[in-house]
């Protein structure tokens, strides 16, 4: 977890519980965006932009794992990018031994969130490698000349919704993950 | 994880050699999907067929493949004592399934984040190319890629199948040389 953030608008994250409710709530109005984008799928295609608009925000500044902002470390491990700074600063800093140098390391995860957001990828990374075959058979139902339960479209649109659905999953499912998994955070 | 010295004749043992067969099999890959999109809906059933064989060749989903797989696979295939493999260097061979110590854990997990983050960035390239797709094409046009829906969903699926085994192959270091 993100050491100078532990809230979301003012709510302590600290307790699990409440992290389990922020997943719920927030997976309840993306599920919603995708609802709408699906049935106005064959109107305004395009809908769906807006949804993954929607859950790369919730990526980035509520759940976070994507960038500096929001509840969890950047997963990538790397420091946020240091504000403009004149060049004859720059090269003081640089040859001053690091130690005198005081750096900020909110940004690093450490060994223990390391793995356990290599964990979390790796159980996201099986829901996202499930909904292929599905996606597949879909497809492959949807095309197969001698079926006549749904007509094409419907089937093209329940492709759509799926991926739609899997487009958001693969932007927020690791952070969800950790955020239901980790134990309560004790500040005292 | 790498539980096998060769696959298909090609050698395992040097970083160099496991990558060139990570290429050698995205090429293959490629030319199949190549055909899917050259020769249509007659060759869909036979692509569809071989999704998993082709997704678990490098190993991680199956077993006899040169990545050991990443969990105990639930078939009701196994016969007598251990699980049957079919070793694609030999012989059929019994060997029985081990739990992954924590390296192999360790490793699995990273290179499943890995292979997590290569997908989110190619399939955002992926949507992207298909929307521009969508305006510069129309149904009636010689490369409306709707049409080639089936063999897109395809290659999505054997690439997300694929990724964590061929990041596997591709970062598992050299092994250090014996004097």
């Amino acid at each position: 977890m993100t050491s100078t953030s532990y809230s979301v608008f003012g709510v302590s994250m600290q307790q699990r519980r409440t992290r389990r409710k922020l997943v719920v709530m927030v997976y309840a109005v993306l599920l919603v965006l995708c609802a709408v984008s699906i049935a106005g799928a064959t109107r305004y295609p395009l809908l769906y932009v807006y949804v993954s608009y929607a859950a790369m925000a919730v990526g980035m500044f509520v759940f976070g794992g994507m960038g500096q902002k929001g509840l969890l470390k950047g997963f990538e491990n790397k420091p946020p990018r240091t504000q403009q700074m004149p060049l004859l600063e720059v090269e003081r800093l640089r040859l001053l031994p690091k130690a005198e140098v005081e750096q900020d390391l909110s940004w690093k995860n450490d060994e223990r969130e390391l793995s356990r957001r290599n964990l979390a990828h790796y159980k996201a990374y099986q829901v996202v490698g499930l909904s292929g075959p599905i996606l597949l058979v879909l497809t492959a139902w949807a095309l197969f000349p001698k079926q006549h339960l749904l007509s094409v479209t419907t089937m093209l649109v329940m492709i759509f919704g799926l991926a739609e659905v899997l487009t958001v999953l693969v932007m927020t499912l690791p952070a969800a993950i950790i955020l239901w998994t980790e134990p309560d955070i004790d500040l005292g | 994880m790498i539980e096998q010295t060769k696959f298909l004749g090609m050698p395992l043992k040097t970083q160099r050699q496991r990558r060139l067969v990570v290429v050698l099999y995205y090429v293959l890959f490629a030319a199949m999907a190549g055909a899917g999109f050259w020769l249509g809906p007659k060759v869909w059933g036979d692509l569809i067929t071989f999704t998993l064989v082709l997704g678990g060749l490098l190993g991680g989903i199956q077993y006899g493949a040169p990545v050991k797989a990443f969990e105990e696979i639930q078939l009701p295939m196994a016969m007598g004592d251990g699980t049957q493999t079919l070793n694609l260097s030999g012989r059929r061979q019994n060997r029985p399934w081990t739990p992954l110590d924590e390296r192999e854990r360790i490793e699995r997990d990273h290179a499943h984040y890995t292979a997590y983050r290569i997908m989110r960035w190619s399939l955002g390239l992926v949507a992207l190319v298909y929307v521009f797709s969508l305006n510069w094409t129309h149904s009636g046009a010689k490369w409306d890629l709707g049409k080639h829906l089936p063999v897109m969903v395809w290659v999505l699926v054997v690439y997300v199948l694929s990724l964590p085994q061929a990041v596997v192959l591709w970062t598992e270091p050299q092994p250090p040389v014996e004097d």
